[in-house]
């Protein structure tokens, strides 16, 4: 069956998680985390995106990615906090 | 009987029929301008000519059928334009029509009996195309036999020296002109069709909507919509920039660190710390180096429009338009070229001589013209056009006053064109390199030291920024100041009409004359969006190219539209036939049609279609009935009657009502206290007062305005 983008609820026709469009995006910040690593130090996934966020440069279709990623790596942590 | 010595010529526009007329004729010529036909009983070499004039294409390429439904039709043919439309119901259209009808009568009348003709559209593919029909189609069968006069300008001379020296026609520029016609028509509606029916299949639409894609289009529109996918996807780098002010007896300038921009934070603040604490820079190198700056090449039609775009904002279409205006009062040489040449044979000696009586820059020419050091030949630029030279002007002032835009279009070729006489513009670039704390930093400066061609040609973007200090090597400066950036890279910057024009023009689709229009055709389709000077795709260009991209790639591939133009330009070389293009047109064709076919069966859920892409162009408030429907100004597609409706139709919703038959009408954002339906302004006329109503025909408060606003009801 045919998943939907959680952002756009287009069809995702490839195994990834998110529309075509939304997946480029996806890819981008990720290419684009090492950079930011290297600039910064280990700056840390959730430091990361929460400064790609808040930035006027970052495209529209990235800047949604990064937010549903940013919730989810903060759930994330606070059900393994839960766990443990 | 004896035989008819008359000649017909035949003209591609009325102007140039009257220009072409007035240059032959020795006295006074008669118009006939129900005919179009001009009367030349006494030329110039004793000849009695009849110089006819087409409106633009009088012949179309049409589907016999007229069905939309089907597809794909290869079986198209020549008709008289508008003959095969079913859109009849417009006035303008219908008039457009008889005119059409009743110029292909005439011509067809007059030229029976007559032997000798002429065909004098303009000189490329288009001009050759419009000339073969008439003559083939109209003439009887005279296209192959005629003779052909060739010009760049419009000036008298010009005219009379090609119709000295007629040449036989040669049909090879027409069949290409004839197989690009067929191309684009094949390709554009089988291919158009297919997307309307695959669409309006799609659950997505509510009503029926109009899909449209091209040869040239398609690729075009896939350039504007990647670039937006490259903003939208687009996360910055951090990168720093350190910068320093240095100070020599009280002239202050800005160096700028040497390995910028620095893409480490530690680094760039380790940098900017150390250059704050020093107090003086030591001067380790000042290198001054002479630039020689030619002059700009001649302008052929996509310099123009770019250069157009860039210093006064026109859209290429307009750009082309006014310089077509200006070649039709003879005021410059024939604008679609892609010639950046000026060949002796235009004689630019004389032009320049007859420059001098041009008001704004007279002097300016008179001044390049006694310049010593003023170039025999003019400066020439690559590209070559086998038909015509580069822009430039003929030498004659304007007979009439030109309007704002005519008169900036005419001086910027002017000026380009002294441009190319004048002697190169020398620089003196200066780079300084500075240590500070055992840190490297540079600052550059460029002064003008001879203006040569610059003087002329005053919309260079050259801006001199001279390093004014001369420090020397070894000396120490001050440090005044210290200034850390973080920068972020931004998103890439959208097309603009003159960027996609060059872009085009890069990756060798379209032609010179034909990718203005296409620009043009993508922002009245919808699929991009014009904001402030920035194409911006709309949803629907998005989900086409996606769509497209998906299932049948091959349409937006730029190589094969740059393989057919190439095989286009060997069929007017003669080293290609026809049969070979009409083949390569017709199995990539078909394998396009093979895979929308298997597009239509998907049924399209991923193209999403908003209101942008039906025939409607905006709301006029929200439907009183439904209350989630908009009300919208529809154009019946069976009587041509407008009317106001509510887009909720397809989902039961009858709400609608009688518009006006003509004059604009808008939305005020208001209600109607009677009924509730939205208040709307209606404006008849430029010259009368637009009126605010209800929207709602049978409202009460309508009554009041029911002397002065038309009905269709009452017609």
């Amino acid at each position: 069956m045919k998943e939907k983008c959680p952002l756009c609820e287009r069809i995702s026709h490839t195994d990834a998680q998110y529309c075509s469009f939304h997946d480029v995006a996806y890819a981008e910040i990720k290419s684009k985390f090492l950079d930011w690593n290297i600039a910064f130090g280990n700056a840390g996934w959730e430091r990361y995106l929460e400064r790609i966020i808040g930035l006027k440069e970052t495209g529209v279709w990235a800047r949604e990615v990064a937010r549903l990623e940013l919730r989810r790596s903060k759930n994330n942590s606070q059900a393994s906090f839960k766990d443990t | 009987m004896t035989e008819d010595q008359r000649i017909v010529v035949i003209a591609e526009k009325p102007d140039s029929a009257r220009k072409i007329a007035e240059a032959l004729s020795r006295t006074k010529e008669s118009e006939d301008k129900n005919s179009g036909i001009i009367d030349v009983p006494d030329a110039f070499d004793g000849n009695h000519y009849l110089v006819f004039s087409a409106i633009g294409h009088l012949y179309e390429l049409s589907d016999p059928q007229m069905n939309r439904g089907i597809f794909p039709i290869y079986d198209i043919g020549w008709f008289p334009k508008g003959q095969a439309s079913r859109n009849n119901f417009s006035r303008d259209k219908s008039r457009l029509q008889y005119l059409f009808r009743t110029r292909i009568a005439c011509i067809s009348r007059i030229s029976q009996g007559i032997q000798k003709f002429v065909n004098a559209c303009d000189f490329d593919i288009e001009g050759e195309t419009i000339g073969f029909n008439t003559l083939e189609y109209a003439c009887h069968g005279k296209g192959r036999s005629s003779f052909r006069a060739k010009f760049s300008t419009l000036t008298s001379e010009d005219i009379r020296q090609a119709f000295a020296s007629l040449a036989p026609a040669s049909t090879k520029f027409a069949k290409a002109g004839q197989m690009r016609h067929f191309a684009d028509y094949l390709w554009g509606i089988n291919l158009s069709r297919a997307l309307t029916s695959a669409a309006n299949r799609s659950k997505k639409t509510q009503r029926f909507v109009n899909m449209s894609i091209g040869r040239v289009q398609g690729p075009s529109l896939a350039f504007v919509v990647d670039r937006e996918i490259e903003r939208m996807v687009h996360v910055p780098i951090p990168t720093w920039e350190v910068t320093c002010e240095l100070k020599k007896n009280d002239f202050r300038f800005e160096a700028r660190y040497r390995d910028s921009p620095i893409r480490i934070e530690t680094k760039a603040t380790s940098v900017y710390e150390s250059t704050l604490a020093s107090k003086f820079a030591r001067v380790l190198s000042v290198d001054r180096s002479l630039v020689k700056l030619p002059p700009r090449y001649p302008f052929n039609l996509g310099d123009l429009q770019r250069e157009c775009y860039r210093f006064f904002h026109f859209p290429p279409s307009v750009t082309l338009a006014i310089a077509e205006r200006l070649y039709l009062q003879a005021l410059i040489s024939y604008p679609r070229t892609d010639s950046q040449k000026l060949p002796q044979r235009i004689r630019p000696d004389s032009i320049l001589r007859r420059l001098t009586s041009l008001p704004p820059i007279g002097t300016l020419v008179e001044e390049l013209i006694s310049n010593p050091k003023k170039r025999s030949v003019p400066w020439q630029g690559p590209r070559d056009d086998p038909a015509h030279p580069a822009i430039f002007p003929t030498g004659q002032t304007p007979k009439r006053s030109l309007s704002d835009a005519e008169q900036k279009v005419f001086e910027i070729i002017v000026r380009r064109f002294c441009n190319t006489f004048a002697p190169d513009a020398i620089l003196e670039k200066t780079v300084g390199v500075f240590d500070v704390s055992m840190n490297e930093f540079q600052a550059e400066g460029t002064r003008v030291l001879e203006v040569g061609w610059m003087k002329f040609y005053t919309y260079s973007s050259l801006i001199p920024d001279p390093l004014n200090v001369a420090p020397s090597t070894g000396e120490e400066l001050e440090v005044d100041s210290a200034a850390i950036d973080l920068k972020f890279n931004p998103q890439p910057s959208r097309y603009s009409e003159g960027s996609l024009l060059a872009k085009m023009e890069d990756e060798k689709i379209g032609t010179k004359a034909t990718r203005a229009e296409t620009i043009s055709t993508l922002i009245k389709r919808l699929y991009v969006k014009k904001t402030k000077n920035e194409l911006v795709p709309t949803t629907n260009g998005l989900s086409m190219i996606e769509t497209l991209r998906n299932h049948s790639p091959d349409i937006l591939s730029t190589e094969m539209t740059r393989n057919l133009e190439t095989k286009l330009e060997l069929l007017q070389s003669s080293e290609s036939t026809e049969q070979e293009i009409a083949e390569q047109i017709l199995s990539s064709l078909r394998s396009s049609m093979k895979n929308l076919r298997k597009v239509e069966n998907l049924d399209w859920t991923d193209l999403t279609l908003s209101s942008e892409s039906t025939n409607l162009k905006g709301s006029l408030g929200s439907c009183p009935t439904c209350k989630t429907g908009k009300l919208q100004l529809i154009r019946s597609v069976k009587t041509g009657k407008r009317f106001i409706g509510c887009s909720n139709f397809a989902k039961g919703c009858r709400t609608s009502s009688p518009a006006p038959p003509r004059g604009q009408i808008r939305s005020t954002g208001r209600l109607c206290p009677s009924c509730g339906w939205p208040n709307i302004f209606f404006t008849f006329s430029r010259s009368t007062k637009r009126i605010e109503s209800c929207a709602n025909f049978f409202c009460s408060s309508r009554k009041k305005h029911e002397s002065v606003i038309p009905t269709n009801s009452r017609r």
